[in-house]
């Protein structure tokens, strides 16, 4: 026992990848439209949890908040809003089965072909890393993955950040010019 | 954290019709939406301004040489071509709107945000030096276009292109993101130039050609070559008539333009000879088959859509001979054609021709009462169709010229061949204007209508006449003072 619970300890991530995938398998396999949400979100707290596990925290944080927070809530809110009994499901998504598994499949190559050169092909000269030295300048990243996360928001890409709240802008502006109503 | 000057003036281009951009959805707010006419004229002068500011201050860095950076956005001679590019095409469109936003009886503020919006957009895609500046201004440039497809929701058709160019659009942008993703994982490096080295390396990781293939799919849908085009016709159909315009000019422009950056960043080398094939076969079929259905178009707008996409074609034939005389008769031809294009979409506003009302048989006989467009407009035409004193003719001249020497001489003969069949169908619009009868109901029907009143569109249309001609008379003096310093400039494997 004192040793499974230590197997356990060690391997965190393992247990939370699994109940990540448990629940995108419930996603995907339940019949009824909640249930899939609520697997959904099984699976967003997952994986905010593997987050933690690899002390990513203040990405696990953003998970929470923004997965397990806004967007399940979002499609709770059109689930239940929007009235799709049984019948109709199946019309809609029988047609669409041929094209499924040919992306399936097309998609397993690609997977498959990724990992295979991941294992047998020659390693990369340069390490892939994410954070680039210079951002991370002066900071123990395990530490103070926030601090890092913002160094590099508002200072090493701040260009890309702001053009991506101007872009969200223009979705608004566009929104509006599309749904404005005309009145007599 | 504090910025030096030449930062700033590296985004200035961007800051000035952003903030225009910003402003405008403000000033058309309105309670009753009914915009009072100064108002409503304000907004239209304060898109001009904006778009005249940026421009003084794009022409003023190119006047002293200037190539300011921030970060990855290089404002070099590419962007800042990009940039004079863009606002003039912009502006003839204003004008344009003008007219057509009131004929159609829809005038709203946001439209001309919207518009800035996408401006701001296309001088990003083509000033992004790595591949995050370039997807945000891919989306830049492309959601306001959305957006602005569908704004006049009047026309039953309005909605529908909207939406297909939203869908068709969202999934070549996923194609882009994915082959970036691709291109980092395999490189692990943003830059473009980095990214060029890997992908012309004597064996290039199969991964990085599949990432290369999917964005290249993004850039070949914005500039709308054959096996991505079928959402131009029906977009350009649905849109109002000078969006259409802008979108024909300005979105492949600058897509031709962030391409050429890609390419160029890369030493010529076996990897991007594969690139080289690739664009070889798309640029046939664009020609051949964007010159064919245009003879069969009944409707102008689709006539011209067809068009559109056949001169994509010849932009590509210069890229595939990729040498620098080649780059830069590519960029003398985008100037051409952003005259020609602007003023063959301009007739449509200026002879008021609202809605679905586009087809040859609409304007049969309507040259004789505005003579003076119709000349403007037979110009255009003549030089799309690339008839010798026009800009038309030397910008397909200098790349023709260019993959002869390069040897691909077959390529060349179907080139020539394609403006051969063009004349046909250019032709046709002048002779509807001139030498056509309008027919008797529909003369009646004109008569019913009050009479239109353009003069902004009928301005437009005439500087572009003006400009089709100034260029053909003049080809040399606009070949070195644009499109030869950007080459000499700005593309690394020139020196």
């Amino acid at each position: 026992m004192e040793n499974l619970l230590a197997f356990i300890g060690r391997n965190m991530f393992l247990v939370f990848g699994l109940m990540a995938v448990g629940g995108a398998v419930a996603l995907v396999f339940s019949k009824n439209a909640v249930h899939s949400v609520v697997g959904f979100l099984f699976s967003m707290l997952s994986v905010a949890a593997c987050y933690l596990c690899m002390s990513a925290e203040f990405l696990a944080v953003a998970q929470l908040l923004v997965y397990a927070g806004g967007i399940v809530v979002l499609f709770l809110f059109v689930v239940m809003l929007v009235e799709m009994t049984k019948f109709k499901e199946k019309g809609l998504f029988q047609v669409q089965t041929p094209y499924a598994v040919a992306a399936v499949i097309l998609g397993a190559v690609a997977f498959i072909g990724v990992f295979w050169s991941t294992w047998f092909g020659p390693s990369a000269a340069v390490p892939l890393t994410l954070s680039s030295p210079e951002l991370a300048e002066g900071l123990n990243v395990a530490s103070q993955n926030a601090e890092a996360v913002s160094r590099g928001l508002f200072a090493g890409y701040l260009l890309p950040f702001e053009i991506l709240s101007v872009i969200l802008l223009v979705a608004l502006v566009g929104a509006v010019t599309l749904a404005k109503k005309e009145r007599n | 954290m504090s910025m030096s000057a030449g930062e700033l003036s590296a985004i200035l281009p961007l800051l000035i019709p952003a903030l225009g951009a910003c402003l405008l959805p403000l000033a058309a707010l309105d309670k009753d939406q009914e915009t009072v006419k100064w108002v409503r004229g304000a907004m239209f002068f304060m898109a001009l301004f904006c778009l005249a500011g940026g421009f003084f201050y794009v022409t003023r860095l190119w006047a002293t040489g200037a190539q300011p950076s921030y970060g990855a956005l290089h404002m070099d001679r590419i962007g800042q071509y990009a940039g004079i590019f863009v606002m003039v095409a912009a502006a003839l469109a204003v004008l344009q709107l003008w007219d057509h936003l009131h004929q159609e009886g829809w005038v709203k503020g946001e439209t001309l945000s919207l518009l800035l919006f996408s401006v701001v957009g296309m001088i990003l895609f083509a000033s992004a030096g790595n591949l995050i500046l370039l997807f945000l201004g891919l989306e830049l440039l492309s959601v306001p276009l959305y957006a602005l497809t569908a704004t006049v929701r009047l026309r039953a058709r309005a909605f529908e292109g909207g939406m297909k160019y939203f869908l068709t659009g969202a999934v070549a942008a996923s194609c882009f993101l994915m082959g970036s993703v691709l291109l980092y994982g395999v490189t692990s490096s943003l830059d473009l130039a980095v990214i060029g080295r890997a992908l012309g390396a004597p064996r290039p990781d199969p991964l990085a050609l599949a990432g290369a293939a999917l964005v290249l799919m993004g850039f070949l849908f914005k500039i709308s070559a054959v096996p991505f085009h079928q959402w131009t016709p029906d977009v350009y159909e649905a849109a109002p008539h000078p969006i259409s315009g802008f979108m024909s000019v300005a979105t492949k422009g600058v897509a031709v333009l962030a391409f050429m950056r890609v390419l160029g960043a890369g030493v010529p080398a076996p990897g991007s000879l594969r690139i080289q094939s690739a664009l070889a076969v798309v640029a046939m079929a664009t020609l051949i088959l964007g010159n064919l259905a245009a003879l069969a178009q009944t409707n102008i707008k689709r006539m011209l859509a067809y068009s559109s996409i056949s001169h994509a074609g010849y932009i590509l034939l210069g890229l595939v001979a990729g040498t620098p005389a080649a780059y830069s008769g590519v960029l003398f031809y985008l100037l051409a054609y952003l005259a020609m294009n602007m003023g063959a979409f301009g007739i449509l506003t200026a002879l008021g021709l609202v809605g679905d009302r586009t087809t040859f048989d609409q304007v049969k006989g309507l040259g004789w009462k505005r003579p003076d467009l119709a000349i403007a407009v037979t110009l255009c035409m003549l030089s799309l169709a690339g008839i010798p004193p026009l800009a038309g003719f030397y910008g397909k001249y200098m790349i023709f010229k260019e993959l002869i020497l390069q040897g691909h001489v077959s390529m060349a003969v179907v080139g020539v061949l394609a403006s051969l069949v063009s004349v046909y169908y250019y032709l046709r619009l002048p002779v509807a204007l001139f030498l056509e009868k309008p027919s008797e109901k529909a003369e009646r029907e004109a008569a019913e209508r009050p009479a239109i009143k353009a003069p902004l569109a009928g301005a437009a249309l005439l500087v572009c006449g003006v400009l089709v001609v100034a260029m053909g008379l003049f080809p040399g003096t606009v070949y070195k003072v644009f499109a030869l310093r950007v080459v000499e400039n700005a593309f690394h494997f020139v020196r």
